[in-house]
């Protein structure tokens, strides 16, 4: 299907229901993922930034902003309601973190380089 | 004996002529008489109607203007009065003067239409032109205030332009409601859109478009019929908003039908009488008219800028005192099949509503227990993704005045491949986090070396 988006005719408080602040500290550089969770009671756009996510994997906010041609204050506030409610999240590496001891003890040893 | 009797004969004779002579002269006596009589009653004539021509109805013609019907003066001579012909007179100058008085009466209304008109379209043709140049500014306006949401950043500057945004569209709806009712045409032009975009273009030109749940529909409203069509719904919308408590929810369905989609607006107001309904349908029908004279000083133009739009563009706009679920009024903007794109998107066609256009992050439970018998999610996601990708072919296509339309870029970058760091099938965690560690250490740790008052008394610890 065609589909020609007009990025003025729908405008960004609407997009955002009248947001204005996202819900929770979000920086353009924070990465993100989907999760599967059901896409009922979602607004169009909130879909679209689950959909480029999902097809590309990890995104940051600038780049999903890129990817759907919306302003990044959009897309902070919709990813923050997005992770609020479930859809998205910060990828967690859980294989690669050191164990809390190892971390310790190289703390350790830097302040005794120090 | 003889002579005798020729004498009697000529006495006779004599005495007969005498009499026969006697007789005619009195007869011409007479005859001359009358002649003078009537020639006097002639002369009598002459000068009442030459008195009437000369004098007496140039006089009516001047005493038009300060007596109702003024009498022609008739000077009659005494030889004539209580004649037939003083009686015709009189008939004749009176009907000279009702029919000037007709004349004049017809020839003021015709003047005063003429002025009525000249000047209805003076007014008109002003405020037509006023109005179109604040839709022109104010259509520059939000499209500088766009770009400025994608340039700049920080929360307090898109509250700012989000509160200037608001107020631009409300500005344009307004002063797009005279261009429309004064004969004029919306004049911003987009591609085609789905009617889910034509609602939610509405909603942003009203003021509580916080309280609007807009359901989706994928058909698309051709490309000329798209702002008619946002401006009647937003009107729609404003009306329903503005008439129903401020905690209520204004809800907005479709209805495909055979001949095309309506769009029904259902609001938890207090509802019309049945005069407002019946002033509402002759307005919205057509049948009556506005007139820009009568509007007073505090005009009502929506209802007349949605029956100037249906007229012109072949919508059909209704209102319903009892059809709306919450007891308040229903509103309905049918859209024929003539107005929507032929290809009917294959997705389904209505999506549930969405909470105030957000997912209400405060329930995230209710939502997902609400919704969580949705089969499979993954692959609607999947099909989003791709009609997000489809947008790049784009035929050239030609404006009704043959020129090329510009094309919008908008998503573009959808169909081109990831940069090579994220272009990995599978999300790889371990890169993600490395990113995402970094990018949170790096900020504090520059936050902090920039005062400089921080800096030292962390680094001695």
């Amino acid at each position: 299907m065609k589909r020609r988006r007009d990025r003025d005719l729908v405008r960004a408080y609407v997009i955002t229901g009248g947001r204005t602040r996202p819900s929770r500290e979000m920086g353009l550089v924070t990465l993100l993922v989907a999760r599967d969770a059901p896409l009922q009671g979602l607004a169009p756009e909130q879909r679209r930034v689950l959909g480029v996510c999902s097809r590309h994997g990890a995104l940051s906010v600038a780049e999903i902003a890129a990817h759907l041609d919306l302003p990044p204050s959009v897309v902070t506030i919709l990813a923050a309601g997005l992770m609020d409610s479930g859809h998205l999240a910060v990828p967690a590496p859980e294989s690669d973190v050191p164990e809390i001891d190892v971390l310790k003890e190289v703390l350790r040893g830097l302040r005794e380089l120090v | 004996m003889n002579s005798e009797t020729a004498l009697w004969c000529v006495v006779g004779a004599l005495a007969i002529a005498i009499a026969v002579a006697v007789y005619f002269s009195r007869g011409v006596r007479q005859i001359r008489v009358r002649v003078a009589r009537l020639e006097q009653a002639c002369a009598d004539r002459d000068a009442a109607v030459a008195q009437l021509a000369a004098a007496g109805l140039p006089a009516v013609a001047d005493l038009m203007g300060d007596s109702p019907l003024p009498r022609p003066a008739v000077v009659l001579a005494p030889s004539l009065q209580g004649t037939r012909f003083a009686g015709n007179v009189d008939v004749l100058a009176q009907r000279y003067s009702t029919g000037l008085r007709e004349l004049q009466g017809e020839v003021a209304e015709v003047v005063r239409q003429r002025v009525q008109e000249a000047a209805h379209q003076t007014t008109e043709s002003a405020v037509r032109s006023f109005a179109e140049t604040v839709v022109s500014l104010g259509a520059n306006l939000s499209k500088v205030v766009a770009e400025a949401m994608r340039r700049h950043e920080g929360d307090e500057t898109f509250e700012t332009l989000t509160l200037i945004d608001h107020t631009v569209q409300q500005m344009i709806r307004q002063a797009q409601s005279y261009v429309v009712v004064c004969g004029g045409l919306p004049g911003r032009r987009w591609p085609a859109q789905s009617l889910t975009d034509v609602v939610r273009g509405a909603m942003g030109r009203i003021q509580d478009y916080q309280r609007i749940r807009p359901r989706e529909l994928s058909r698309e409203v051709v490309g000329q019929a798209v702002e008619p069509a946002v401006h009647a719904v937003a009107t729609l919308l404003d009306n329903a908003a503005r008439y129903s408590p401020p905690g209520s929810f204004v809800d907005v369905t479709f209805q495909q039908g055979h001949h095309g989609v309506t769009i029904i607006v259902d609001d938890a107001g207090v509802g019309m009488n049945s005069e407002q309904l019946d002033a509402a349908r002759r307005v919205l029908s057509g049948q009556e008219t506005v007139d820009l004279h009568r509007f007073g000083p505090h005009p009502k133009v929506g209802f007349p800028t949605v029956a100037a739009l249906c007229k012109r563009y072949g919508f059909q706009a209704s209102v319903d005192g009892t059809g709306s679920p919450f007891g308040g009024t229903r509103a309905a903007l049918f859209i024929p099949e003539a107005l929507l794109t032929a290809d009917v998107p294959a997705e389904p066609t209505t999506a549930p509503a969405a909470k105030g256009g957000l997912g209400e992050p405060s329930e995230p439970s209710e939502q997902n227990g609400r919704h969580g018998q949705s089969a499979a999610p993954v692959p609607a996601l999947a099909a989003e993704a791709k009609t997000g990708a489809e947008t790049a072919p784009e035929a050239a296509e030609l404006t009704e005045a043959g020129l090329p339309r510009r094309r919008r870029h908008s998503a573009v970058a959808d169909t081109q491949p990831l940069p090579p760091v994220l272009s990995s099938a599978a999300p790889r965690p371990s890169v993600a986090a490395a990113w995402q560690s970094g990018a949170h250490s790096g900020v504090p740790s520059a936050e902090r070396a920039a005062p400089p008052s921080d800096a030292p008394a962390e680094g001695t610890r």
